[in-house]
């Protein structure tokens, strides 16, 4: 019927470069579904290196978008765009998640609890690299653990991690060296 | 490849593995959810999106459709009588409680009091209806309007926009018009129609389009034929 006043549906090559990126228009939910389409991986990739766990991963996705849904209305494009905008609410997600299971567990922190429950099963496993690889990402200090997720979870430009952690490229692109060879460092040391 | 470049592709491949696609079905399902509720929970009618006389008669064919179903197919579906001011009452009842696709909006929507007389010409009649006509109708519009979403995600292999189709489809179930409480005989095809959709078959889809007065369905420009084509 053509009162169906949907949004005119945009190309695939206007899909990449605007709403991935700089596009301010954002505010149906049409054009929600394709944000959801084109950045679902990325949010849910990023959540589960900061979690270690593919269901609490799955429950903060379903959490970062459905507040973004809220506050889309709000969204002004910046150095970061929509990805980075993303990025920041599903760190948030993050955060307030961790801070209500350690009031919750009382005693370790969650995430030292997963690290030692991936650590058991990596023994196990030993041959497993992606494993070990996540579970010594999780082990690295937040600022760089956050780091190493905005990059090669969510495939992040130093710059978009910059905006996401509030740092400046150059701060962040040090960052990510420093943690990278922190990593690889810890990697060898159990080889 | 040096003993760096190895290591990024190891860190690389480790963290973005892709996630199963047990998650990744359950994820879609929960935002297509959640967007068909805010959808549904938005304000409508911020534009018309069709002119006018066109739009009048697509509501006279759905409401064609419905006298034609409520007096042959289904006679004692129907309770309480209704002028047309009280049906135009139980739709904007009824549009506030049904949920539409995102971007989509309420064409207006009145009942005729009066039809032309078939039988004496240049004299009218007045038409009698009768609760739910009101929900019905606009619980077609709506049928049309998620029968629409789906297709034109379909043919543009938009598989988010597909999920948030599928959504409000299986919603449509419950609806008075779809449930079957009211026995008037099209919640069967309906159903179909449903069911086609979630197996992602289109064909069904545009037969019911076309032959229940959603036939008039114009993609949005940039997108290709959906029904009615």
């Amino acid at each position: 019927m053509n009162e169906l006043a949907f949004t005119t549906p945009p190309t695939e090559t206007e899909r990449t470069n605007s709403v991935g990126a700089d596009h301010a228009d954002v505010t149906d939910a049409t054009t929600f579904a394709d944000v959801y389409a084109i950045h679902r991986d990325a949010v849910f990739m990023y959540l589960r290196t900061r979690t270690l766990d593919e269901d609490e991963a799955l429950d903060l996705t379903a959490t970062t978008f459905e507040r973004a849904l809220d506050a889309i209305e709000r969204y002004r494009p910046s150095g970061g765009g929509m990805k980075a905008w993303l990025l920041r609410i599903a760190r948030n997600a993050a955060i307030d998640h961790n801070r209500k299971v350690r009031r919750l567990v009382r005693g370790p922190t969650p995430e030292t609890a997963h690290s030692k429950a991936a650590s058991a099963e990596d023994v196990a496993i030993a041959v497993d690299e992606r494993r070990q690889i996540r579970r010594l990402v999780a082990e690295l200090n937040a600022p760089e653990r956050d780091a190493i997720a905005l990059r090669y979870a969510a495939g992040m430009t130093a710059r978009e991690i910059g905006e996401v952690i509030g740092r400046s490229e150059e701060a962040t692109q040090k960052m990510l060296s420093r943690a990278l060879a922190r990593l690889k460092e810890a990697y060898t040391n159990e080889r | 490849m040096n003993g760096d470049a190895h290591f990024d592709r190891l860190v690389s491949d480790s963290l973005s593995e892709p996630m199963s696609h047990e998650t990744a079905r359950e994820l879609d399902g929960r935002i297509a959810e959640l967007v068909a509720r805010h959808a549904g929970a938005q304000p409508r009618g911020r534009h018309l999106a069709m002119p006018h006389g066109k739009t009048r008669t697509v509501l006279l064919l759905v409401a064609a459709l419905f006298i034609v179903v409520g007096c042959v197919v289904v006679r004692d579906a129907y309770g309480t009588v209704e002028d047309a001011s009280q049906v135009d009452t139980e739709m904007a009842d009824a549009r506030a409680v049904t949920p539409i696709p995102p971007g989509a909006t309420w064409p207006p929507m009145h009942m005729q009091a009066t039809i032309d007389d078939p039988d004496q010409p240049g004299a009218t009649v007045s038409v009698v209806y009768g609760y739910p006509q009101g929900h019905l109708t606009v619980e077609y519009v709506a049928a049309c309007m998620w029968d629409g979403y789906w297709l034109d995600g379909y043919d543009r292999s938009a598989s988010a926009q597909m999920s948030v189709a599928l959504a409000g489809l299986e919603q449509s179930r419950t609806w008075i018009a779809f449930s079957g409480q009211h026995r008037f005989g099209v919640e069967k095809a309906h159903g179909e129609v449903v069911d086609a959709a979630e197996r992602g078959d289109p064909a069904p889809v545009r037969k019911f389009m076309k032959e229940f007065g959603c036939s008039t369905y114009v993609p949005p420009a940039g997108s290709s034929p959906s029904a009615g084509s």
